[in-house]
């Protein structure tokens, strides 16, 4: 090892031009990478795509023909609703109609929405603004009129007159930005007097992507340029500073060159990679500089002074690269896709640094002149001299004070756990722009006089026609009712609101319509009265199925709208929802929610298991867990006082919070590597611990000291950034850097000293310490080499890693009953007793899936044995009934129907069930997450299901392994009553099918009666296209030749 | 004895033949049966004719897919020794389907054919059947015997529908007096022998021609439809007074049906109006009367492998008034509304290689009853074992198993499947 960890160094030292030739050539291959950036800003994806909550969502928009929506208001101190402006918003109005991307027939404008109302006993709809008001009486009518309609009111213009606004939908979220410049050019030139205010979520997430740019651009140099001269200040040679600065840009070019190249977008997250990478890839370069420039003077000549800097630093260099990625890799146990891609690429970074600085670095140095080097090191007694001076005092006052630093840092942690628990979960994409960005004072404007620019749905589902059912009809409008009253909701529009409004014009009382056949009438009078019918279908669809609310609030903040969900859901606790009717939420403001509730226990989860890794490693690295709770320390402390600080101000907790979390973790634990590793390498030297301390304020605490600064202050530029996130980052760098140094310098030492007969041990342990470390640092390589490896597999990892049991089986349903949308193949089913005696059982499968995870259908051919031979069989599996089955006996020319509550009867004679075949819907199970395990070299989730209905299944409680990655059931165990084992199921093979992970062969065995089935899969094929007609008697009776052969 | 080596030498020589047409397009299957059935009490009229069934049957099904269509047909080779003849050769199905458009089908040949919803009670189904087999335990496809006709399917985005033309009338298989006893209406008595005088079937003309429709559709889970008959009754109800035999009348049925599923079961339901064209006044006592048939099923699993169906069925006579009144004195008389009930349970054990049932008829009108036991084996994918009996009993002689009153009989069947 010693021989490996040498040459790495030594051949970089004897070829200095080859490495940094061979280095550049492969930073080119990198950069060259990068002109294929994708910018993608889109907090949706934050979800993964196949995230139940986000198809559902674009399955709404569908069914509602519904789209993204940027709102243009224009406001005026003295109103709108007069003869000019109204003009005014008309030919702006008309001019965005030419644009393109917008959604003509969709806009919601004073020129563009229909009223209804009763002209001489006879229902009309008509456009709002027929003629433009002359006179000031006539504004007020039609002030009067918006707000006399429910579903124009505050909405359209707000109810003090002032603001009126226009709902512009877009085709595509991604046009947002450069729609709204567009419609601000129009409405720039067309207006007077009025103020104008473009907002709307799409319009803050699009133009977060233009301005992140800009940033980057102006906020990255920035800060490479401050930690540049910090650098100057503290070793005075440009030449030398160089290096650091072109090995942290390679990092950055190779990690974003990777990220780039595997075809990843850049989003939020990843924007960040640099201004994360760049201090961390800095920090061993200082650390080496440091050495330099105390040895230099000693030795005076370069090639030993890099020897032997490099020697005493491998180690410590090692580990704190190798915690500080495991911090940021652990990211990669989020949830959240952008994350993770987030910290496996950070965790990529930084072992290219590592990488660098064990080969860039040396080389670089060799080639420095015996002229640059004259007088390096000796111009330290000036410049640091502060640290020189204050260093000692610190020390002093931390050995005096051990035991009070002791109880202060308890005391610390504990009004940290306090502060932690006040925090407050919330983001808003708006957020991310200052107070004065004109999209936030947008938001605040609109927001604030009218119904809001936070769009979410609520969903009803039901059957053909549900809603002309006035049961069905008045518990929305309760609902509605429940919704509208919460503060935070500025406006909610619903299918009631227009039948209400012809109520009112038809009877004067604006009343829900009480019987099936006035609903349907008044369907009807909206569209005979001349409403176009596309208006009506944005509420509720052709075949009066599913119906919607459209909520609009004030705020984009997730706290009002998870506190709206769960006042909706109290609601339906208390009053049960009418039969065959459910309920689901959508919106991007909804979306937003789910995402960030992932994001926080994902965070959780993430941190925990670094924290825990990186004990582990420290555990390891000092073969002491005495001293690898030590280690801990200084980053736990700052971890909760960070955390506490964010609880205390009232800061929410967003992405960017959450993922400082890693670097905290990663950084603090650099410091006490440092610390201690050096402490017990000078301890060996001087075997005495109060001149060790003394050694360690020299220059191991110079370099930690300087570290601090240098990270802290050089990311001071990211406070002038104009988007927030930005400027979080830039804050919590400064006080993470800065405590955790600090925290170092003091917790270390005091308790050090406390404890340091049994830290620090005997000459002889030092000795027989040494050798195993070789061992150890091998078996650190090894772990640093799967560190790398990991980049690769964040594709992997963009999985959805579900917590929730119902989740999980849910998915593994679809996973295992729903591959692809339909499929074929050739199944053999050996059927084995228990005297070994074999039955086969052959017959080609189709299977079409008429709506994912709901109605199915299956066609079977028989071909073995041959007495059923030619002999067909169907299924068409629903998800809230029986299925329905039939039988076609060739022989007799028989179709016969099945009764099908047969579901735990043995299929074909097999060890599977009816049901085991088509599958038991998740819902009839409930479901407890009991662990995980691993299973043939994979985790799974182990799960334990109890049927809701006990008679619904032949089992007491089953228990599934369920993999991680796949979904896929690996294994179940089927328990009776008393508890015995009865049967066992386990998937023997997987295979990847047209991209589809198919059990190609699965295994039941009833343990009681000593009999197995196995059944294996040939020949499949996926999304054939089959069609629907094939599942018929007509193919019953004449088996399709194009699929059966 | 002779015969049976014959029968294995062929059987042998097409087993033969299996493994080369395997290689082909071709696909050669079937099985070997040996069934053997005999009286379980005394029949004075049918004295020393001890067995109903002794017989071995080879039955070979081949099958080509070509471009245009599919070939099958499945022949069986029987040699009987109850009957007597040699080694007879029977065509059991031989046709071509085929496609033409998204919408047609086209079957032609000799084909089984079934419809309706009754088990084993029939109203819309007036293709051919064999009810001796039925009666001395002969497996269920034998039942039905095969048609020589037309069929065509259309399947509209609407309804779906058959049509169908059976050129040559083909009368139902009943009780000859050599397997079974039965009552003679012609002498008024049960006998033990083949009518001196058979029946006359229609002449085969193309206006004898039978046809059938069936129009059906889907609504849910709910299967309807509609059918249409023209042609003869299948049995030989009607007697020409002027030649003194026995004959098919004319026949016409008009019929509905609904099944589906029902309280985790299924439900049928089916109706038919049979005009009989020859008598619809209801005055000619030689030919039967015009009668509305109906039936209600209900078919349910109950617990694991075990189902139990039972159905209501009646037949109700039209202007029962005038039947009466031209009745001839001591004539059978039956009542207006004739009915039975049937029960089916089946119980599968084993993984399904054990096979339980029993099928009861019961008409409380006729006073009559019929039980058909049977116990299954499935000793592997090849070989099977069936053992069964029929049982008859009833207050009168001419009803329908009162007939058979004295024609109890047993069976044992081995099949070979290849």
């Amino acid at each position: 090892m010693k021989s490996l960890k040498h040459s790495l160094f030594t051949f970089s030292m004897d070829h200095p031009k080859l490495v940094i030739a061979l280095v550049s050539i492969i930073t080119l291959l990198f950069l060259i990478q990068i002109p294929k950036i994708n910018i993608d800003t889109d907090p949706e994806n934050m979800l993964s795509e196949d995230e139940h909550v986000r198809r559902f969502h674009h399955e709404m928009k569908e069914t509602f023909n519904l789209n993204d929506m940027l709102v243009l208001g224009v406001y005026s101190k003295n109103g709108v609703f007069n003869r000019e402006t109204i003009s005014r918003v008309i030919t702006i109005t008309e001019e965005i109609k030419g644009l393109d991307g917008v959604i003509v027939d969709d806009i919601l404008a004073l020129s563009e929405v229909d009223d209804i109302s009763n002209t001489d006993g006879t229902i009309r709809v008509h456009p709002l603004v027929e003629e433009l008001p002359e006179t000031r009486e006539e504004g007020l009518e039609l002030k009067f009129e918006i707000e006399r309609n429910p579903i124009l009111s505050n909405k359209l213009a707000s109810l003090d007159g002032k603001l009126v606004g226009i709902y512009i939908p877009i085709e595509d979220k991604s046009l947002s930005y450069v729609l709204s410049q567009q419609i601000d050019e129009i409405a720039q030139n067309n207006l007077g007097g009025e103020q104008y205010y473009i907002a709307g979520l799409p319009v803050a997430e699009d133009t977060f992507g233009a301005e992140m740019f800009r940033q980057m651009g102006l906020a990255a140099p920035l800060a490479g340029l401050v930690i540049a001269l910090l650098l100057y200040f503290f070793f005075r040679r440009m030449t030398v500073i160089v290096a650091p600065m072109l090995l942290a840009l390679m990092a950055i070019i190779w990690t974003m060159g990777l990220l780039i190249g595997m075809g990843f977008t850049v989003h939020i997250m990843s924007s960040m990679i640099p201004i994360f990478l760049f201090p961390i890839a800095v920090l061993n370069s200082i650390h080496i500089l440091s050495s330099y420039h105390e040895r230099y003077q000693k030795y005076k000549h370069l090639r030993n002074t890099i020897l032997h800097t490099m020697e005493e630093l491998f180690s410590p260099m090692l580990f704190t690269s190798l915690t500080t990625a495991v911090g940021f890799a652990s990211l990669a146990m989020t949830p959240i896709p952008p994350v993770r891609v987030f910290g496996l690429f950070v965790s990529f970074g930084i072992a290219s640094a590592w990488f660098l600085s064990m080969t860039f670095l040396p080389a670089y140095s060799m080639l420095l002149s015996k002229e640059t080097l004259k007088n390096f090191g000796i111009a330290e007694e000036g410049d640091s001299s502060l640290l020189a001076r204050f260093l000692p005092k610190l020390r002093r006052w931390s050995m005096m004070r051990a035991r009070s630093i002791l109880y202060g840092t308890i005391a610390l942690l504990v009004i940290s756990a306090v502060g932690i628990s006040q925090i407050v979960v919330n983001d808003n994409p708006v957020n991310w722009f200052k107070k004065d960005h004109p999209l936030r004072m947008a938001d605040t404007v609109m927001n604030s006089h009218m119904g809001g620019t936070y769009m979410s749905h609520l969903v009803f589902s039901g059957d053909e026609d549900s809603f002309k059912e006035p049961e069905v009809i008045v518990y929305m409008d309760a609902v509605q009712g429940v919704i509208g009253n919460r503060e935070e909701v500025g406006a909610t529009t619903s299918i009631v609101d227009v039948l209400k409004k012809i109520a009112y014009e038809l009877k004067g009382v604006s009343a829900v319509p009480e019987s099936y056949n006035e609903i349907a009438q008044y369907y009807f009078i909206y569209e005979i009265a001349g409403g176009d019918p596309d208006d009506l279908f944005t509420f509720i669809t052709d075949d009066y199925s599913s119906a919607h609310i459209w909520i609009q609030m004030t705020t984009g903040d997730n706290i009002p709208m998870n506190r709206l969900v769960e006042s909706v859901n109290e609601y339906i606790d208390m009053n049960p929802l009418p039969p065959s009717i459910s309920v689901e939420w959508a919106g991007l403001n909804y979306i937003n929610v789910i995402w960030q509730d992932k994001m926080v226990k994902g965070m959780i989860w993430s941190l925990l298991g670094s924290f825990l890794i990186v004990f582990i490693m420290m555990t390891f690295l000092f073969r002491s867990l005495i001293w690898g709770v030590l280690s801990m320390v200084p980053l736990t402390t700052t971890i909760m006082f960070i955390y506490a600080l964010i609880g205390f101000t009232g800061r929410p907790y967003d992405m960017p919070v959450a993922v400082l979390s890693s670097l905290t973790l990663g950084l603090s634990i650099d410091f006490a590597i440092h610390f201690i590793k050096r402490a017990q390498f000078i301890h060996r030297g001087t075997g005495d611990f109060s001149e060790t301390m003394k050694q360690m304020f020299g220059e191991p605490a110079k370099a930690i000291s300087r570290n601090m600064l240098v990270v802290a202050i050089g990311f001071v530029p990211l406070l002038l950034a104009d988007l927030v996130p930005y400027i979080t980052v830039g804050m919590f760098f400064f006080v993470i850097m800065f405590f955790s140094g600090v925290a170092t310098l003091i917790i270390l030492p005091a308790l050090s000293k406390l404890m340091n007969k049994r830290l620090f041990i005997t000459k002889q342990k030092i000795e027989k310490d040494a050798k195993m470390n070789v061992k150890l640092k091998a078996a650190v390589a090894v772990l640093l080499l799967a560190v790398l490896g990991a980049a690769g597999f964040v594709t992997q990892a963009s999985a959805e890693v579900p917590d929730d049991p119902i989740e999980i089986m849910k998915k593994s349903h679809l996973v295992y009953y729903y591959g692809g949308d339909d499929g074929i193949a050739d199944v053999t089913m050996k059927l084995i007793d228990k005297n070994g005696k074999e039955r086969i059982r052959r017959f080609v499968m189709l299977r079409k899936d008429m709506e994912e995870g709901g109605e199915q259908r299956y066609y079977t051919f028989f071909k073995e044995p041959n007495d059923v031979r030619r002999m067909t069989f169907m299924v068409w599996k629903f998800q809230d009934k029986d299925d329905d089955r039939w039988i076609y006996i060739p022989s007799i020319d028989l179709v016969k129907r099945i009764a099908a509550n047969d579901k735990k009867s043995s299929f074909v004679g097999s060890d599977f069930t009816y049901e085991d075949v088509s599958g038991r819907h998740w819902t009839e199970d409930t479901h407890t997450l009991k662990g995980e395990e691993m299973l043939d070299g994979s985790t799974a989730y182990v799960i334990e299901s109890r049927p809701i209905d006990e008679k619904s299944a032949d089992y007491s409680y089953k228990m599934s392994w369920i993999d991680k990655e796949t979904y896929l059931p690996v294994k179940e165990e089927y328990y009776d009553k008393d508890g015995t084992l009865v049967k066992l199921f386990k998937a023997e093979k997987i295979e990847e099918l047209d991209g589809i992970l198919t059990i190609t062969e699965r295994s039941m065995t009833n343990l009681k009666k000593d009999h197995k089935t196995v059944v294996s899969f040939t020949n499949i094929d996926y999304n054939m296209g089959i069609n629907e007609s094939i599942f018929s008697e007509r193919y019953l009776r004449k088996p399709p030749r194009e699929y059966i052969k | 004895m002779i015969k049976l080596k014959l029968h294995i030498i062929g059987i042998f020589f097409l087993l033969s033949i299996t493994g080369a047409a395997h290689a082909q397009e071709l696909s050669l299957h079937g099985f070997v049966e040996g069934a053997f059935g005999g009286r379980v009490q005394m029949n004075s009229l049918l004295a020393g004719r001890d067995y109903t069934m002794n017989e071995t049957r080879l039955q070979l099904k081949l099958n080509h897919y070509g471009d245009v269509g599919e070939f099958y047909s499945a022949v069986d080779i029987v040699g009987d020794n109850v009957s007597g003849t040699s080694t007879t050769t029977v065509f059991r199905e031989a046709y071509f389907q085929f496609s033409f458009g998204e919408w047609t089908d086209m079957k032609i040949g000799r084909q089984i054919l079934t419809w309706g919803t009754g088990d084993l009670v029939f109203i819309n189904d007036l293709f051919p059947k064999d009810y001796i087999s039925f009666f001395v335990g002969r497996e269920d496809q034998y039942l039905k015997l095969p048609s020589d006709a037309v069929k065509l399917g259309l399947y509209t985005k609407y309804f779906d529908a058959d049509l169908i033309a059976i050129p040559n009338f083909e009368a139902d298989n009943l009780p000859t007096g050599t397997r079974l006893s039965y009552f003679s209406p012609l002498t008024g008595t049960t006998v033990g022998e083949t009518e001196l005088l058979p029946p006359v079937e229609p002449e085969a003309r193309f206006s004898t021609s039978e046809l059938a429709a069936r129009v059906y559709r889907y609504f849910g889970s709910f299967q309807a439809a509609g059918y249409l008959f023209g042609g003869f009754y299948k049995a030989p109800v009607g007697i020409d007074p002027v030649i003194g035999r026995m004959i098919y009348p004319k026949l016409s049925v008009y019929g509905a049906s609904l099944r589906g599923p029902l309280a985790s079961g299924v439900v049928s339901l089916e109706y038919g109006y049979y005009d009989s064209r020859t008598d619809r006044s209801g005055e000619n006592p030689m030919i039967p009367n015009s009668q509305q048939r109906f039936l209600a099923g209900f078919e349910r699993q109950w617990w694991s492998d075990f189902t139990l169906g039972m159905q209501y069925y009646g037949e109700y006579m039209k202007d029962y008034g005038r039947y009466i009144e031209y009745l001839p004195q001591g004539a059978p008389e039956f009542d207006e509304l004739r009915q039975l009930l049937t029960a089916r349970m089946t119980q599968m054990l084993h993984y399904q290689t054990v096979g339980l049932s029993l099928f009861t008829f019961y008409s409380p009108t006729d006073k009559d009853w019929h039980l058909r036991p049977n116990v299954s084996y499935k000793y592997s994918d090849q070989v099977s074992l069936s053992l069964g009996g029929n049982f008859f009993g009833g207050d009168k002689m001419y009803t329908l198993f009162g007939q058979f009153e004295n024609n109890n009989n047993m069976y044992a069947r081995f099949r070979y499947f290849f």
